[in-house]
């Protein structure tokens, strides 16, 4: 019975943070409390009209006070079983530990409200001169037992209904979010791709290779194809098998490599047999693409970018030997900071993304996430 | 005869190609080839080429900033090389200077040293010298023109605000500079001097003169297409039709 979700949302909001002392203070509570006078005045004229017949051997303050009495001891009681509820969740295992411990709470409630209700009426009586009686205190209070059983799982099970909600919605939120930042990571990825710079210098090299190498200028068409297909593949999915972004990852390299023949070393090391684990999409491709952009100097140097699995994580890292990083590496805007944010919205709290820097020049990107075999 | 080419690109397979066409040509051979801006600067100084092959994006430099490192100590004749730069190749066509968009294949390429060889034939190119100025000052994050120039007279040095020049001309070894009627005389040749004055302010209109534009009060035409300049003091200058064709269209309307 005595739940309106407002004061309920508030209270859940002060049981289930770790709510410093303070915030038991904060706005909500006159609300709350004026909710529960309303909700009383509202038991008390409803009791009032129940009695009927009976209503002349009444003072009309009594039925309100009955109301008024008991609902007061029930709103004060329902943080204190929110706060149980946080400890030990309705929906916990092990499910008889939780049905119990709820019982006992229950029980415990029900002794405290019909205590107080009575204090509470004993009190005002005796104020006005007159005695109240609670009648038969067993046939009482079993009576009021049922009834705060009652109320005191309507509690528990609209406080379970409210939290299920959240999360849900939360969930869904980041889902959104997730879907907002991958296609970013895709649009970069396009036009890092099909960045005329890319394609343009590409066919220059094939076509100086040609002259070469017949065979090597095939290979680099068909790495060009790859590259374009897989920037032009249109796939949502969140995860994708680890060999496929190497995939892309090798081809790239490749392309790279005959582009600065000579003047660029870059290395793959990646841990066997874990290709097949499942993996966010372009998490590397932006860090390896902004090391080749701003790392090198013309073109020289090296790039090593390695991938191993520890325990139940993955670790990425990519190193070079360029100029370092910015200052700020993670600023709005940038592929790294777009990396960041997907990370923490898949793995919120159990991944890693650091930038470092190498003597005598050069950084090292590293990132790990966990991985589910 | 033959002349000879620095090659300037990061990317060494675009720099064996050029090398591939120039050698298959019997008048042209490669003096160097430089893949950043500083190798660049320090080819075109040790070899003084006729022609510099020179590729816009070089890593996170770019090509002209060599063409900014060679001021007044060499001006090759610039073939620009681009795989894809809009505004670049929008400057170029603006100023007719020559350019090879990559990828580019033996007749483009052949079409390219057909003109290259009728520029070198010219033995005043100090038109083509005066595109590149113009070209650079189109260009977006280039270094700012001088706004005070020293001056180092026999028994002192001063600076002489820019804004007080009106023309400049080549004499000798020396460059004359005509400021506020009277004349200064700098060491210097005349491209090399005007490289640090606004492109936009002050035109070459000869081999020999450079004027800012304010200061040109008549456009009278000659014989066979030639023209006369006559500037605010008075005094005229011929104006060649290769010239003629650089003036802004501005300044041409307006004359």
């Amino acid at each position: 019975m005595a739940t309106t979700t407002d004061p309920l949302a508030t209270t859940l909001d002060l049981a289930s943070d770790r709510a410093p002392a303070w915030r038991w203070l904060r706005p909500g509570w006159p609300l709350y409390a004026l909710l529960t006078v309303l909700f009383g005045l509202y038991q008390g004229i409803n009791a009032l009209i129940g009695l009927h017949g009976a209503r002349s051997q009444y003072a009309p303050w009594k039925p309100f006070l009955w109301e008024m009495s008991s609902v007061i001891v029930i709103l004060a009681l329902i943080p204190l079983i929110l706060r149980l509820e946080t400890r030990v969740r309705i929906d916990s295992r092990p499910r008889m530990r939780a049905l119990l411990v709820h019982i006992a709470g229950a029980v415990a409630f029900s002794i405290v409200h019909t205590t107080g209700m009575v204090l509470i009426r004993k009190l005002v009586y005796a104020w006005a001169g007159e005695s109240y009686l609670f009648g038969n205190i067993l046939v009482e209070w079993i009576y009021e037992l049922q009834k705060d059983l009652l109320t005191y799982f309507t509690i528990l099970l609209v406080t379970f209904a409210v939290r299920e909600f959240r999360i849900r919605r939360a969930g869904e939120l980041r889902a959104q979010q997730l879907a907002t930042e991958l296609s970013e990571a895709r649009l970069r990825h396009l036009t890092a791709q099909i960045d005329p710079h890319f394609l343009f210098n590409a066919l220059n090299a094939i076509s100086n290779r040609m002259h070469e190498d017949i065979d090597a200028a095939d290979r680099m068409i068909s790495q060009l194809g790859d590259l374009l297909r897989a920037a032009y593949e249109s796939d949502d999915s969140v995860l994708v098998p680890l060999g496929r972004e190497l995939g892309w990852l090798r081809g790239y390299a490749a392309m790279m490599a005959e582009r600065f023949r000579g003047q660029l070393t870059f290395e793959i090391e990646v841990d066997s047999g874990i290709e097949t684990l499942r993996v966010p999409r372009l998490l590397l491709q932006p860090i390896v693409e902004n090391a080749l952009r701003h790392g090198l100097k013309d073109g020289h140097g090296w790039l090593r970018v390695e991938v191993r699995r520890v325990g139940n994580e993955l670790h990425y890292s990519v190193s070079d030997d360029g100029i370092g990083l910015p200052e700020k590496p993670l600023e709005r805007g940038t592929g790294l900071s777009n990396i960041s944010r997907r990370l923490e919205l898949l793995f919120p709290h159990s991944h890693a993304l650091t930038f470092g820097s190498r003597e005598p020049h050069g950084a090292v990107v590293s990132l790990s996430f966990p991985v589910s075999t | 005869m033959s002349y000879s080419a620095v090659i300037v690109d990061d990317e060494p397979p675009a720099r064996s190609k050029l090398v591939r066409f120039i050698a298959e040509l019997g008048d042209f051979r490669v003096a160097a080839e430089a893949s950043s801006v500083e190798e660049a600067i320090a080819a075109v100084r040790n070899t003084t080429p006729d022609v510099l092959y020179l590729d816009i994006q070089l890593g996170s430099h770019s090509g002209f900033d060599v063409v900014d490192g060679l001021k007044g100590f060499a001006s090759p004749l610039i073939v620009f090389t681009t795989a894809y730069s809009e505004y670049a190749v929008k400057a170029f066509e603006l100023q007719a200077l020559d350019y090879l968009l990559k990828p580019f294949d033996r007749d483009r390429f052949l079409r390219s040293i057909e003109r290259t060889r009728a520029a070198l034939a010219e033995p005043d190119r100090s038109d083509v010298e005066e595109r590149v100025r113009r070209l650079l000052a189109q260009i977006p994050g280039r270094p700012a023109a001088a706004n005070q120039i020293l001056v180092r007279e026999a028994d002192r040095a001063f600076f002489l605000s820019v804004d007080s020049i009106q023309r400049v001309s080549a004499a000798g070894n020396y460059v004359e500079v005509h400021a506020n009627g009277k004349v200064h005389l700098i060491r210097d040749t005349l491209t090399s001097f005007i490289a640090q004055l606004d492109a936009n302010e002050f035109l070459r209109v000869h081999r020999s003169h450079a004027v800012r534009v304010n200061f040109i009060a008549e456009l009278r035409p000659m014989f066979h297409g030639d023209y006369e300049l006559v500037l605010r003091d008075g005094q005229t200058l011929s104006l060649s039709r290769r010239y003629k064709a650089l003036l802004p269209t501005a300044i041409r309307e307006r004359l």
